[in-house]
């Protein structure tokens, strides 16, 4: 234990350290280029930080976008995982969905956004349609190799047990593929946190994306920058936040929690 | 004795500091000397601290008290003269049979003063007397178990180290072919040679048998903390083949080697 | 089966419901022939890729040696992994209004759109990688006299190629992602006309002419070449690592 806490100290000091670099290059470029549009100093940067957090301008935002997030990984996991499961279990059902799939899948969310600006238009719609079609196909690839995945010899000792196929199915499949399910969820939550920002930038009214290009448009760096870093710190919470999640429900599985 | 000293290991100490938790000590008081040409096994139930104590030899570790030296020179770290063959092989994934085997000699010293012929000469040579002329373009996935093997010994013997130093490199293989293996190590190391030609070995198992087949002189191991229990000789003729298995005194020796260790080696699955 | 049987469905119910420009397969392959024929959808798509290239092997080029550095030596990954873990949870087209403040609407702003998503894929399975060598690979190789260095560069480098493949695999895909993305906001947000590409073509019959099938196909084009770049990439990466298992 003490050598673990004591590195832990040393990984801060260095993250601290190269933050610091990092930081008064910064500094140093932008007093040089001394041209507060193209590159505010880090402290334009802070102060912009403090006034958008004052008046919860930065937190509206932040929380539409973050709720749009939840409704689209809410109605991606309703869809993905059962159908993976299923076509997991199923080799018919998955011989005839998957190329479906696979015809679909090379098709970036993205790729998406013209369309659906035209059937949607501008507004929630949009991006909640194109976040919850980038989490599909992570997620229901995850949960498909994962039910292929479980150990064979753990079904048929549960089969030698005399265990009835559903409980087999409940009992031994979904806990052995909770896994590399969780890691497809946290798949599919990067990939749509991408495509949120896209998504926003064009086609909603309101959201991180839609700030960062509405303060570009004004020509207010330093608020551009805030709500990029906001983007960045809710993009790593949001991913710390689930692989403690999976840590805590599948204590067992060390290798996906490293992935 | 007539025979120079070839590895000395003077006291051995290894301990590893493991903060917070108690300190293991690996190894303690280990003193032994092994002679040029000298076949020499160490055995020792699973934990006694002989990979510890090979692993001092090659140099990748280094001993907490004591030293181990080499014609009288002190090991510091890993050197071209003292070759090591590992229990999982070691192969390298990305080369082919003859690139594993030419490794050393491409791109370490190993090969210095050696020309592209002369090496390729080499190269050929070892893959041959290892039997594997034929497969020199497979990868190592392409092999069985025992071929991967005669990769390692071949690699190992190309670069002509003045000793060799086995970490139970037989353990991972079925027993048939690990006692094809055994013989053919023997004749590779060259016993039926006189024993100044010979190359000086130490090869560890946990494999009683297979101590006793190989070895002039078997060393014990005890475990917590690892120590030297016994040096047993094995006046066992040369060259050894089938027939020696039968030999009531191979027999005789097993039995007596097994007496030492077995109460360890019973603690050692229960606990 | 199936995928021809729900293009029939479509066109079935598009015929029926729709106006005559609602998009149907018999639309869309028409509106295909005529964006070929007349060579735009070509020329969209060769501006396209040239940018993913560039910012590619930029990328590529940059998070290689970088990567292994950080895997080999612990003092580097120290010192650089805070800078990679702050900016990697940012995504690629959250910097394109900046990108955009500083290089203008043209190719240089798209280029580094594309090096910046494409860097941390190929960084993040370097590293991994370069780490994952297993220790008696390296034991072996010091072990037979080699240094430092040349373990890196015979061990470490070999080692990890099938892990920076996976890296350039993956970085491949989310850079021409990016691109779409990038041609796409800049085509709205810089009014149309200019810097041209697949994405930024999608963009125009959205906005301008409001022709469906032309935007359907410009989609299928998009998941047609993303197949093909993955499939090129994995074909090259089993030619230069024969050692691979399949």
């Amino acid at each position: 234990m003490a050598i673990s806490s004591s590195s832990r100290f040393g990984t801060v000091i260095a993250y601290v350290r190269t933050m610091a670099v990092f930081i008064a290059v910064w500094w140093a470029v932008s007093v040089w280029t001394s041209n507060l549009v193209l590159l505010p100093t880090p402290f334009a940067v802070i102060e912009a930080i403090v006034d958008l957090a004052r008046d919860l301008e930065l937190f509206v935002q932040a929380g539409i976008s973050l709720g749009r997030m939840m409704i689209s990984l809410a109605l991606a996991s309703l869809l993905a995982i059962p159908l993976g499961l299923l076509m997991g279990l199923r080799r018919t059902l998955d011989d005839i969905v998957d190329p479906v799939i696979e015809l679909l899948r090379p098709i970036s969310g993205i790729a998406w956004i013209p369309l659906a600006l035209f059937i949607f238009g501008i507004g929630n719609a949009l991006p909640i349609f194109i976040m919850t079609y980038a989490a599909f196909f992570p997620i229901l690839l995850g949960t498909v190799a994962g039910v292929r995945g479980v150990d064979r010899g753990l079904i048929d000792a549960a089969r030698t047990m005399g265990v009835p196929r559903r409980t087999i199915v409940t009992r031994v499949v979904v806990p052995a593929a909770l896994p590399s399910l969780l890691v497809a969820v946290r798949l599919g939550v990067a990939s749509s946190w991408t495509a949120v920002v896209a998504a926003e930038l064009i086609g909603a009214p309101s959201g991180l994306g839609y700030a960062v290009e509405w303060y570009r448009e004004l020509l207010m760096t330093p608020q551009v920058m805030a709500f990029i870093a906001m983007i960045g710190v809710l993009g790593y919470l949001t991913d710390t936040s689930l692989r403690a999640l999976a840590q805590r429900f599948t204590p067992w599985a060390a290798d996906a929690r490293r992935m | 004795m007539s025979e120079a000293i070839k590895l000395r290991l003077e006291n051995i100490g290894k301990r590893f500091d493991v903060a917070g938790a108690a300190r293991t000590i690996a190894v303690q008081d280990f003193t032994l000397d092994v002679a040029q040409g000298e076949f020499l096994v160490i055995v020792g139930p699973s934990g006694c601290g002989k990979t510890t104590v090979l692993n001092m030899l090659a140099g990748l570790e280094l001993p907490t008290s004591g030293t181990v030296s080499l014609n009288g020179r002190r090991i510091t770290g890993p050197g071209p003269e003292r070759g090591v063959m590992f229990q999982d092989y070691a192969l390298f994934p990305w080369h082919t049979v003859w690139g594993n085997v030419e490794f050393g000699l491409r791109h370490g010293p190993a090969g210095d003063g050696l020309d592209a012929a002369a090496r390729e000469r080499r190269v050929r040579s070892h893959i041959d007397l290892v039997g594997l002329s034929g497969s020199e373009g497979k990868y190592p996935h392409q092999l069985s178990g025992g071929m991967r093997q005669r990769v390692a010994l071949a690699r190992l013997m190309a670069n002509e180290p003045a000793v060799l130093l086995m970490d139970e490199p037989l353990a991972a293989l079925d027993a048939q072919t690990r006692i094809i293996l055994q013989e053919e190590l023997l004749r590779i190391w060259g016993q039926d040679r006189p024993s100044a030609e010979r190359r000086t070995v130490v090869f560890i198992t946990h494999a009683i048998d297979e101590a006793v087949f190989l070895a002039d002189r078997v060393a014990v191991m005890t475990t917590h903390p690892g120590r030297l229990k016994a040096v047993i000789d094995v006046p066992l003729p040369r060259p050894r083949d089938d027939a020696t298995r039968a030999q009531s005194q191979f027999q005789a020796l097993s039995q007596h080697i097994w007496g030492l260790i077995r109460d360890e080696a019973y603690r050692a699955t229960v606990t | 089966m199936l995928p021809l049987a729900l293009v029939f469905v479509w066109q079935t119910w598009g015929v029926i419901t729709g106006n005559p420009r609602t998009p149907v397969p018999t639309r869309v392959v028409a509106a295909a022939l005529q964006l070929i024929e007349s060579g735009e959808l070509p020329l969209a798509i060769v501006q396209s890729l040239g940018r993913v290239f560039a910012g590619f092997a930029i990328a590529a080029l940059l998070a290689i040696p970088l990567g292994l550095a950080m895997g080999s030596f612990r003092r580097v990954e120290r010192n650089v992994d805070p800078l990679v873990e702050s900016f990697r949870p940012i995504a690629a087209i959250a910097i394109l209004p900046l990108a955009i403040l500083w290089l203008g609407t043209g190719t240089p702003a798209a280029v580094l759109i594309v090096a910046y998503a494409a860097f941390f894929p190929i960084v993040v399975n370097t590293v991994a990688g370069a780490k994952r060598i297993s220790p008696t690979l390296l034991r072996a190789a010091a072990t037979m006299g080699l240094n430092r260095f040349k373990v890196i560069r015979t061990v470490v480098v070999p080692g990890a190629l099938p892990s920076i493949g996976v890296g350039l695999r993956i970085a491949m895909g989310v850079a021409w992602t990016a691109i779409v993305a990038a041609e796409l906001a800049v085509g709205a947000k810089a009014g149309g006309g200019g810097s041209g590409g697949i994405g930024q073509m999608m963009f125009v019959f959205y906005a301008y002419s409001i022709e469906l099938n032309r935007i359907v196909v410009c989609m299928i084009a998009v998941g047609l070449v993303a197949l093909a770049l993955d499939r090129l990439l994995r074909g090259g990466l089993r030619f230069f690592m024969p050692w691979m298992a399949r």
